[in-house]
């Protein structure tokens, strides 16, 4: 079994027009048990710029808390959030300071850049940037959510159809996976506001 | 007191800015990646001084120079040589006014960024899940088929534009062509997280030399740099590259295996694609191409990666550099 298979996960995220979209599963188990189903994945780290990780849970917080802690003093010497480019060249460098020996997650970051451009990109455990105009993929159930994705997909989306294409591509895809489900948590950004959503899917 | 200070890599790339002291006292400047210039307390720095490379994010004191610094610091660099940001020898010796800017960590146990370098203390935890059964994850790779030619004005460089995570084509269009210097592009194969720090890296370390010595880079600059330090992480660090430039002495086109050794060619294919690609340039290759030829002939070269090796696909990128102008397609 493979390490990023010990606990399970599902990370998903898509642009759409003037906003994107970052959704997990609420999952966390112990190879085949599960222990929590309401384990979150997708942290916030300011109002346009989320982190979804995926992969061995506690890297997962690890990585999180070392991200908030530097993206804390960026905001004090520079005083103004850092955008989304710059924060996925940050996590890039952190991961890959661990080249021979990784921290076991798999990030995806999504945020609004200059004038509002959606940006999400993801990358590997060493920090290899993807930078995607589309939609951005990871976790145990990354195969089917390719396909999910790759069928269920368009340009340019308002954000409430953007929030129901996202959340049947997670759906649908968890359903195809045993290690990650039990609903899904959404995260739909505009520039004026962020709504958070749970979803109810199969309990199993 | 405290300053913030980075490394500047290159005009649009990298997480690496410089600042230094101007002319007058009381004025330094630094510039980040995106032009943005930050105020900095000027009062307390001398002029003419010269900082050295420091990762994102570092803290460091402004301190007077020690006797021996110079010979410290090279010690250092050969016992532990894991260092990432190599120094280069002359930055040492910049001026005599020159100080040695001495970093200093804060004294509490939070954790700030380390010097620089890889950093290995989740190794012992890794290899115990290993022992436990867990496989380790695969990386990013780059199948991939990338390609290099000279040709009568210069030098003309081909990729293919996709990225695999095992079986799965993780990503569509990546970019292959890395930028090294404005005279200078680099191919990169293999693990895709290293070809991006490595050619990242020299890039910048090339644009710190271009500032000390005024002049533009040599391609056998470029390539000394890559292969010290492949060598030094022997072939542990998995970036197969095909570097090409023209500078003063010429057109120049190498490639540099993941163990540190280089090759010098007019012309060459690297990747999961290069047999295929090799195949088309030993039938079709000779001296003195036209660039039309040459762009021709390094298309379907890639052309030959993308459809006859699974790792290859997707898009071609193209990038011709000549001694006037530089031309990137895609």
């Amino acid at each position: 079994m493979s390490i990023f298979e010990y606990n399970g996960s599902a990370v998903v995220a898509m642009v759409g027009k003037n906003c994107f979209a970052i959704a997990s599963d609420r999952r966390l188990g112990v190879q085949l048990q599960t222990i929590a189903t309401d384990f979150q994945r997708i942290f916030k780290i300011h109002d346009h710029l989320f982190i979804g990780l995926s992969g061995l849970a506690t890297d997962v917080q690890t990585l999180y808390q070392r991200l908030v802690f530097r993206h804390k003093l960026y905001q004090l010497r520079e005083e103004r959030d850092m955008k989304p480019d710059t924060f996925a060249s940050l996590v890039s460098a952190i991961l890959y300071e661990k080249r021979f020996g990784p921290y076991l997650c798999q990030p995806v970051i999504a945020g609004l850049g200059e004038d509002n451009k959606p940006f999400i990109c993801t990358m590997d455990s060493i920090g290899a940037k993807e930078l995607a105009k589309d939609f951005v993929v990871s976790g145990t159930a990354s195969e089917s959510l390719y396909g999910a994705c790759e069928a269920m997909y368009k340009p340019d989306m308002e954000a409430e159809e953007l929030f129901e294409t996202i959340s049947q591509a997670l759906l649908s895809s968890v359903d195809r996976d045993c290690l990650s489900g039990w609903g899904g948590h959404v995260y739909v950004v505009t520039p004026n506001e962020v709504k958070e959503r749970i979803l109810k899917g199969r309990m199993d | 007191m405290r300053c913030y200070r980075h490394c500047w890599n290159n005009e649009a790339r990298g997480n690496w800015i410089t600042c230094w002291v101007g002319e007058k006292q009381n004025e330094i400047w630094r510039m980040r990646r995106d032009g943005e210039v930050f105020w900095v307390l000027a009062d307390e720095f001398p002029v003419g001084d010269f900082v050295d490379e420091f990762p994102v994010g570092d803290f460091v004191d402004y301190g007077r120079r020690k006797k021996n610094c110079s010979f410290l610091l090279l010690l250092r660099f050969y016992f532990f040589p894991s260092s990432l940001t190599l120094q280069l020898p002359s930055s040492r010796k910049s001026s005599n006014q020159s100080r040695v800017v001495n970093r200093k960590m804060t004294q509490s146990s939070v954790d700030l960024p380390p010097k620089g370098g890889f950093s290995f203390d989740l190794c012992k935890r890794n290899d115990m899940l290993k022992q436990k059964g867990l496989k380790a994850p695969g990386f990013l790779k780059t199948g991939t088929t990338i390609v290099g030619l000279i040709f009568q004005d210069g030098v003309i460089l081909g990729a293919d534009t996709r990225a695999t995570e095992g079986p799965i084509v993780a990503d569509k269009n990546c970019e292959k062509i890395h930028y090294m210097a404005p005279n200078i592009y680099c191919c990169g194969a293999g693990t895709a997280a290293d070809t991006e720090a490595v050619t990242d890296m020299v890039s910048s370390q090339l644009r710190l030399h271009r500032f000390q010595t005024g002049r533009d880079s040599r391609v056998i600059t470029a390539l000394t740099l890559l292969k010290k330090h492949l060598f030094s992480y022997q072939g542990h660090v998995s970036a197969a590259l095909v570097l090409g430039g023209v500078d003063i002495t010429g057109p120049h086109l190498h490639t540099i295996y993941p163990h540190g050794s280089t090759d010098t060619l007019p012309f060459a294919t690297m990747g999961s694609g290069s047999l295929a690609a090799m195949a088309v340039f030993e039938a079709k290759y000779k001296e003195g191409l036209t660039r039309d030829e040459g762009i021709k002939l390094v298309a379907e070269a890639i052309c030959s990666g993308i459809f006859n090796d699974l790792g290859s696909g997707s898009n071609v990128d193209i990038c011709v550099i000549t001694k006037v102008r530089l031309f990137i397609m895609v």
